[in-house]
């Protein structure tokens, strides 16, 4: 038997770890639960100041902070039909909330954006002059000490962004430790290390000095999220969230070697976890209370009473069988070349645009497979999926294949369109082909069968375990001599 | 057996082939470390949706994440960490032991020396965009100046140079999961 890596072995030790801590055994619990999108390991958080917290807003006089030159834009939101979307004129919005620094200076506050693609954002800085900046200081813009304004796409992380519901609204809550008062943590200005930050290998940067340092939670936990309980330095307060977003914002300084297990400072979930919020009161009378004291959290899993998804979520409609089920053609072809169409990628700080081109490799058979899809898609929760195998083998690391994933090796759609697909929006009609057999494992003799399949988050996020049906839209089969 | 020994029983099938799978696409053992542990990472997060499977789809579930993930990364430049930083999950450290080890079952000596050839035959821009990023590490906006060309432009030679790599080794070394 060959000689295992040591790193393996020691990795599964930690897997298996989280497994025991994050799935609930069903002998136990009489039914399937799976609680790991987070667990709690709460250390008590000395906290040099209490927050005051309310509703309004506090002015910040122009003249105490003068304005430097606003923080570069992004291309995160350029396209209105490719990734986040483009956002919504008139979507963004500064929340009419502000939270006092521990230290002093402006206080912090939330704005939200919507955008045209089905993506709700939520965006944290401090405030001046009703503008949401990033400050000169903690080595961010040389310490200039003036305030720049953050664009809508400069001050987006990827935890920041979620799908709209049914309402239009979004679920999302975030927890940044450890992370500069400067709040210019999205375009790495700063050349200390926050310690929520993981610590690079390649580059010795000193950490940012403690006092530097705070922790922050925020986010909008719905309409119907009346107030939230949280515990700071022994203290237990009740706030009001802001309505209608049900929108809160925490800001506590850092304390020393507090890191959430694993890595970075940040994280995000629809409840809020890693933070110090006990509890959610709603409207009609319901509590969330959070599974703080337990080991493991699991987004909106973790209320107790369990909840199917967070009060007040309006799950997405997916569309039915009927009205995805096409036609389905695959065509076998004996090729050397490769053609890789034109292609953007967003890496969501840039857009790179590629160019078509081929490539020569020893021949071998592709099938190219393609279908019309009947709906539209515009939205970041679909996505076409297409699953093959080869003759007497059963399904393998080829058989999932995206249509118009980004990845873009074997995805392409016609009409020259240079890209579409999940990362992309799909028009009613379009033509969509995928191309297999040319890259990864060889098509062999016999018949191939394959699926398309559209799949449909309907849960608060695209990831993890949330709700995503399934939607066949058909089978095809080729015979490869 | 419960969840928690059927999610680790599946990485004792399973993680030797991701991890190497992911080894000889990124020809980086550490890299290869990191994305194993988000793939597994991710799994344990969709368990709910990877539990009724069946080995084969698992194992065809578990290399889908993996390809996407290493996507990202040969994208991105830098390894995605969403699922294990949500888990807690400690990465642990590759020992040195493991390099040559993980370097002589995945055969990468013989793929350098196939990614040198392979190499030769690039254009000259697409070779030294390559040189500078992946080899001398450099970011992005250095490669550019040094190229004398837009960060942009950088980019799109690194990735163009990339996938004809990927194309011109992938059939002859079997970088797919059933080849590790």
């Amino acid at each position: 038997m060959s000689q295992r890596p040591r790193v393996l072995v020691e990795l599964g030790v930690e897997l298996d770890r989280a497994a025991r801590e994050v799935l609930v055994d069903v002998s136990k619990s009489g039914r399937r639960t799976i609680a790991g999108r987070l667990r709690w390991r709460w250390r008590a958080v000395p906290v040099l100041a209490l927050l005051v917290l309310g509703g309004t807003a506090v002015a910040f006089a122009s003249g105490l902070f003068s304005f430097g030159a606003p923080v570069p834009p992004t291309p995160i939101f350029s396209s209105a039909d490719v990734g986040l979307g483009a956002v919504i004129p008139g979507s963004v919005k500064l929340l009419p909330i502000a939270t006092p620094d521990p230290k002093g200076g402006p206080p912090w506050g939330l704005r939200v954006l919507t955008t045209t693609r089905g993506a709700g954002c939520v965006q944290v800085g401090r405030l001046v002059d009703s503008r949401l900046v990033a400050l000169g200081q903690d080595d961010a813009f040389a310490n200039d000490g003036r305030a720049h304004e953050l664009p809508v796409s400069a001050a987006v992380t990827s935890f920041g962004c979620t799908p709209l519901d049914s309402n239009g609204r979004f679920f999302n809550s975030i927890t940044m430790l450890g992370q500069t008062a400067s709040a210019a943590w999205w375009f790495r200005s700063t050349t200390c290390v926050p310690t929520g930050t993981p610590q690079s290998t390649s580059r010795a940067h000193p950490a940012c000095p403690l006092a530097d340092e705070r922790d922050v939670y925020y986010g909008l936990l719905g309409p119907d999220a009346k107030s939230i309980t949280y515990t700071l330095a022994g203290q237990t307060r009740t706030q009001a969230t802001t309505r209608p977003d049900g929108a809160y914002l925490i800001v506590a300084d850092a304390s020393a070697h507090q890191r959430i297990p694993g890595a970075g400072g940040g994280t995000a979930d629809d409840v809020p976890v890693f933070s110090p919020i006990t509890s959610i009161q709603y409207t009609d009378g319901a509590t969330c209370h959070l599974l703080t004291a337990h080991k493991w959290i699991a987004g909106f899993h973790a209320c107790s009473p369990p909840l199917k998804e967070p009060i007040g979520y309006a799950p997405a409609i997916a569309p039915t069988p009927a009205q995805v089920t096409a036609p389905i053609t695959a065509r076998v072809t004996y090729t050397h070349v490769i053609r890789f169409p034109a292609r953007v990628i967003h890496t969501g700080t840039r857009v790179i645009h590629i160019r078509a081109q081929s490539i020569s490799i020893p021949a071998r058979h592709e099938i190219t497979v393609s279908f019309k899809s009947r709906i539209a898609i515009r939205t970041l929760r679909a996505q076409y999926q297409l699953e093959w195998h080869n003759p007497r083998e059963p399904a393998r690391v080829d058989s999932y294949t995206s249509i118009g994933d980004s990845n873009g090796f074997v995805t392409r759609a016609e009409a020259d369109l240079g890209e579409a697909g999940a990362g992309a929006d799909i028009a009613a009609g379009q033509t969509l082909t995928a191309n297999i057999g040319l890259l990864g494992p060889p098509l062999t003799h016999g018949m191939v069968h394959g699926t398309i399949t559209l799949y449909y988050s309907t849960g608060p996020s695209v990831d993890g375990e949330l709700p995503t049906k399934k939607i066949p839209v058909g089978s095809f089969t080729a015979t490869i001599p | 057996m419960d969840d928690a020994d059927a999610f680790s029983g599946l990485y004792e099938r399973e993680g030797e082939a991701v991890l190497f799978f992911l080894a000889r696409r990124s020809m980086e053992p550490e890299v290869a470390v990191d994305l194993t542990a988000e793939t597994f990472a991710v799994a344990l997060r969709s368990w709910g949706t990877l539990c009724p499977l069946g080995p084969e789809q698992r194992r065809a579930w578990l290399f889908t994440v993996a390809r996407r993930l290493y996507g990202r990364y040969a994208r991105r430049a830098r390894v995605e960490r969403r699922a294990v930083e949500r888990l807690g999950i400690q990465v642990p450290p590759v020992h040195r032991d493991d390099l040559a080890l993980i370097e002589e079952r995945c055969g990468l000596g013989e793929l350098r020396a196939a990614l040198g050839l392979e190499l030769a035959r690039l254009s000259n821009e697409q070779r030294e965009a390559l040189r500078l990023r992946v080899v001398e590490e450099r970011p992005y906006d250095e490669v550019a100046r040094r190229l004398g060309v837009s960060e942009q432009t950088a980019r799109a030679r690194v990735s163009r140079g990339l996938r004809a790599l990927t194309a011109a080794l992938e059939p002859r070394f079997g970088l797919g999961e059933e080849a590790s």
